[in-house]
């Protein structure tokens, strides 16, 4: 079992696994892959977590020298019944990159850009690709990929697409399901096709899928517009809502529906993507960012709807709980000496506008109409890319500052993915602090107040029993009060393990039954 | 972002790997006994063997996650628990010493190295790469310091050279250019050898042996700290001992009071960030040429990390322009002290180059200097690159012009 990675032939920890007849299957495994195959406790531990609040063992971890042999290592789980997860950069932050399966990593050896085509403004890449080092390596093309979660260095293009991220700028941008045109996946059967647009006409694979999505989505079609969330943000559930759209536009033709879009945020649980063709945007003539500081949360977020009228192409919000932690980190501490103070008193929340404009005077000009909005705070107004970076590097440290908290209660995440549309944050973040209060913590806020996300990470120690039970009725209260205000639970982190269990409240049983048929048209054998 | 993990992209070489290893065998999640904390886990140790302790995570992870002091100290917790530290800890750990005795006869210390017996032992006992060159020993700077007429005043303010193992061993050059550099600015410069201040005895583990060799390092400058009014400041030419003394001295439990210990490392600097941070207060103020082409820096690890690049960019760019300095933004070598020998981890530390270092070696061209602060830098850029790196204080000293 002894396999050489970088250099050392390890295997970390005694091997073991704990699967039926998986003695069998992992010899063939090994086999089968011509990358590492790691069975060993140290190992399947370390693939036991990603950035969320769960810890699960994976039945062992494979990482594959190629996409192909990904799909190899898929097919040979399949045939041995044993269940799969595919993972990347494990940033997901309710629990998606975790399972009792084996975790296949792409993010090692899986990272190329297969072809760009400047002119056509598409490139076709590898999932294990991350946003930074796409973007990075494309720079002279004067394009860019534009979906940024804050983990864009970690991140890969896979997970995005599992997870239909957004980031900052999906206000102007929107998610990731807007720039993949197509996806090469490899199905849990082990059988390969390409879905993109006209892949029903081609391919019998994707035909046979196609058909049977439009079946279900036909069928619930009322269900679907009434119970699917309108927020520009959006990530619970199967994508049906897009694929109704889909339908509609093109007069109830199934064979011009592209499945691309419902294979984005469905989680590693319908495909692996072994590949994907991206929409690229061109990079904008200019960029500036406006800090705004507040001595008020309530006030920062009542900017909210006025700033939003001035057409950026991101708004973000951060709380003092984080400014008071990035004070005492030493890389993240000169990042905020350069913050403005507020007029009022001590800080207590900023607000970064950026505008990307075709020109530098267009961007001076929204700058200076936002500053106006705010005669009595001091606004800082940046244009130069070294600046703007800098004033961004806070914003993008937020959640993994929050773990330097000190003390047993940690701001967890479970229902940091909240979406709501933008003018009513206010709302749901004073009720939100009230359900909090109630159950004796407190809360850290921060957001993409463009498109009403909030990712609010409530305080609290798992350890407590009393804790856990808390963390529950939080999270069920705050799907309600999402739901309630023409929201939903899941902004663009995703449901994962967190709100995976709360998708039957929200959506009901018959959408859910959907759900479900969807699985299976897709992985046949799934219960 | 941790240089292993840009490099191979594996959750076994990553921040976060590490922090969850750690965290793992703390709380008694690894082994056979549940609950207890796995110490002298053998797993465990290959794993933050990995780690090539080059305290990027130290400042730029947002969760204030330091995993070369972890790491340090789950390795002493191991010795401890083994009763006594492994064979290549102990051998680098003893390195400083044995340099001491070896450049008394670095002709025939070097002829030693070279054999093929001496190689095979290495690998066989300490795990030396047979593929690494080894840097070749010299008659030490401790041998070529004297001469017989100091040309400088008497009433001149002393700067103390601690000349630490590496400089006095195999690059003696490094410490003459800063003599010359710092007697140009008027400076008395006096040379103090100090082994390597602890740097390799941390870095494997061997905290409590590191603890009593700084206490004596402690001793033996406290005259200098106490009695000697003329000394306005310290250098040290190696960034990893710098960082010993300004970063590790200060978090291990050395029974010398913090305070002092503070005291001592607010006092060190390296030479040219010395001569950046007192530009004002020299005695004197030399000329000097610009070179014809750019100056590319590489940046130490410990030095990006603890006190930004600019503590050997800032002198050059004021010496010959802003314009003139290339510096870009990349992180550790891959070499990081003795981890780029070692067998297991050649392969690891020649992938770590070629993101980090490679790139930054080959922005300079013909007629463009190529300088690193790190002894194991400059090292790695020859064994990657075939190209000769200078300390930033070369750079200096060549462009002085003598008058």
């Amino acid at each position: 079992m002894e396999r050489r990675m970088n250099g050392v032939q390890v295997q970390l920890g005694t091997p073991s696994v704990a699967a039926p007849d998986a003695e069998r299957a992992l010899r063939d495994l090994i086999n089968a892959v011509e990358g590492d195959v790691r069975v060993g406790e140290l190992d399947r531990k370390l693939y036991a977590t990603d950035a969320s609040i769960y810890q699960v063992e994976p039945l062992a971890v494979v990482v594959p020298a190629s996409v192909e042999d990904a799909a190899r290592a898929l097919e040979c789980c399949a045939s041995h019944g044993l269940p799969v997860l595919p993972r990347g950069g494990g940033t997901s932050l309710a629990g998606q990159g975790v399972n009792r399966a084996v975790v296949i990593d792409l993010s090692a050896n899986c990272d190329a850009i297969v072809s760009l085509d400047t002119a056509a403004r598409r490139c076709r890449v590898e999932p294990g690709l991350t946003p930074d080092d796409l973007n990075r390596r494309i720079r002279r093309s004067g394009l860019f990929f534009a979906p940024d979660p804050s983990t864009v260095r970690q991140a890969n293009i896979g997970g995005c697409i599992g997870n239909n991220a957004a980031g900052a700028r999906s206000v102007k941008y929107g998610r990731t399901s807007d720039h993949v045109l197509g996806v090469d996946v490899c199905l849990p059967d082990g059988r390969r096709c390409r879905l993109d647009a006209g892949a029903a006409e081609r391919d019998p694979v994707a035909r046979e899928l196609t058909s049977a999505v439009a079946d279900v989505v036909r069928r619930h079609a009322t269900l679907i517009r009434e119970r699917f969330p309108r927020t520009l943000r959006r990530s619970a559930g199967y994508q049906l809502d897009v694929v109704l759209d889909q339908l509609e536009s093109h007069a109830g033709d199934e064979r011009l529906v592209n499945l691309a879009p419902l294979i984005c945020g469905s989680e590693g649980t319908l495909a692996m993507v072994l590949g994907a063709e991206l929409n690229l945007v061109p990079e904008p003539g200019a960029r500036g960012l406006a800090v705004i500081a507040f001595d008020d949360l309530d006030r920062a977020i009542a900017a909210v709807p006025g700033l939003l009228r001035l057409g950026p192409s991101a708004v973000e919000l951060l709380d003092d709980l984080i400014v008071d932690l990035a004070k005492h980190n030493p890389e993240q501490r000169r990042h905020v000496e350069l913050l403005p103070a507020p007029a009022g008193g001590p800080l207590r929340a900023i607000l970064y506008v950026e505008f990307e404009e075709p020109t530098e005077h267009a961007v001076d000009d929204k700058l200076e109409r936002t500053r106006a909005l705010f005669p009595r705070t001091d606004s800082a107004l940046y244009r130069s890319p070294a600046e703007m970076q800098s004033a961004w590097a806070l914003r993008r440290a937020g959640e993994p500052l929050l773990h330097g908290v000190e003390g047993a209660r940690k701001p967890l995440g479970f229902v940091e993915d909240n979406a709501v549309p933008p003018e009513r944050l206010g709302e749901f973040v004073r009720a939100f602090r009230d359900i909090v209060h109630q159950e004796g913590t407190i809360a850290s806020f921060y957001a993409h107040a463009s498109v009403g996300v909030l990712h609010v990470r409530p305080l609290l120690d798992l350890r407590d029993a009393g804790d856990e039970g808390r963390m529950h009725r939080i999270a069920e209260r705050a799907e309600e009060l999402a739901r309630s205000l023409g929201g939903v639970m899941s902004g663009e982190h995703g449901d994962g393990r967190a709100r995976g269990p709360l998708l039957e409240r929200y959506f009901g049983p018959e959408l859910m039954g959907a759900f479900r048929e969807i699985k299976r048209i897709f992985d046949p054998r799934a219960g | 972002m941790c240089p292993a993990y840009q490099a191979t992209r594996d959750e076994r070489t990553s921040t976060r790997g590490w922090g969850n290893t750690l965290r793992l065998a703390i709380t008694g999640q690894l082994g056979g006994a549940p609950g207890s904390p796995a110490w002298a886990d053998p797993d465990v140790e290959r794993a933050l063997g990995l780690c090539l302790s080059c305290k990027a995570c130290k400042s730029e992870c947002p969760s204030n996650v330091d995993i070369a002091k972890l790491k340090a100290e789950y390795l002493a917790q191991s010795h401890a628990a083994r009763g006594q530290a492994t064979q290549a800890a102990r051998f680098y750990a003893g390195f400083d010493d044995a340099l001491l005795w070896a450049t008394r006869m670095p002709k025939l210390a070097n002829r030693v190295a070279e054999l093929a017996i001496t190689r095979r032992l290495l690998h066989r006992f300490v795990g030396l790469d047979p593929r690494r060159s080894l840097p070749k020993l010299t008659k030490p700077l401790r041998r070529r310091w004297a001469r017989r007429t100091d040309p400088i005043d008497p009433t001149s303010p002393t700067v103390v050279l601690l000349a630490d193992a590496f400089t006095d061993a195999f690059e003696p050059q490094v410490g003459l250019a800063t003599r010359r550099v710092l007697e140009a600015f008027g400076y008395h410069v006096e040379l103090l050898h100090c082994g390597d201040l602890g740097r390799a005895k941390i870095s494997v583990g061997m905290l409590g042996e590191a603890i009593e060799e700084i206490e004596v390092w402690l001793e033996r400058f406290r005259p200098f700290l106490d009695h000697r009014p003329d000394v306005v400041g310290f250098v040290v030419c190696e960034p990893s001992c710098l960082s010993a003394i300004r970063d590790d001295w200060l978090e291990l439990r050395v029974r010398t009071s913090l305070e002092r210990r503070r005291r001592f490392a607010d006092a060190c600097f390296l030479p040219e960030q010395f001569i950046e941070r007192h530009w004002d207060e020299h005695p004197r103020r030399p000329s000097f040429r610009v070179p014809k082409g750019r100056v590319v820096l590489h940046g130490h690890c410990h030095q990006r990390a603890l006190w930004g690049v600019g503590s050997s960019g800032n002198l050059l760019a004021r010496l010959f322009g802003r314009e003139r300095l290339v510096a870009p933004e990349t992180g550790c070598c891959g070499m990081a002290g003795s981890y780029g020998y070692d067998a297991d981890k050649y392969d690891l530390s020649m992938r770590v180059a070629a993101r980090n270092l490679v790139p930054t070696v080959e922005l300079a061209g013909e007629g463009d200097l190529l300088a690193a602060a790190g002894t194991s830098c400059r090292h790695q850029i020859f064994d990657t690159t075939g190209r000769h790196a200078l300390h930033p204080i070369e750079v200096v000293a060549n462009a002085l012009i003598e008058g």
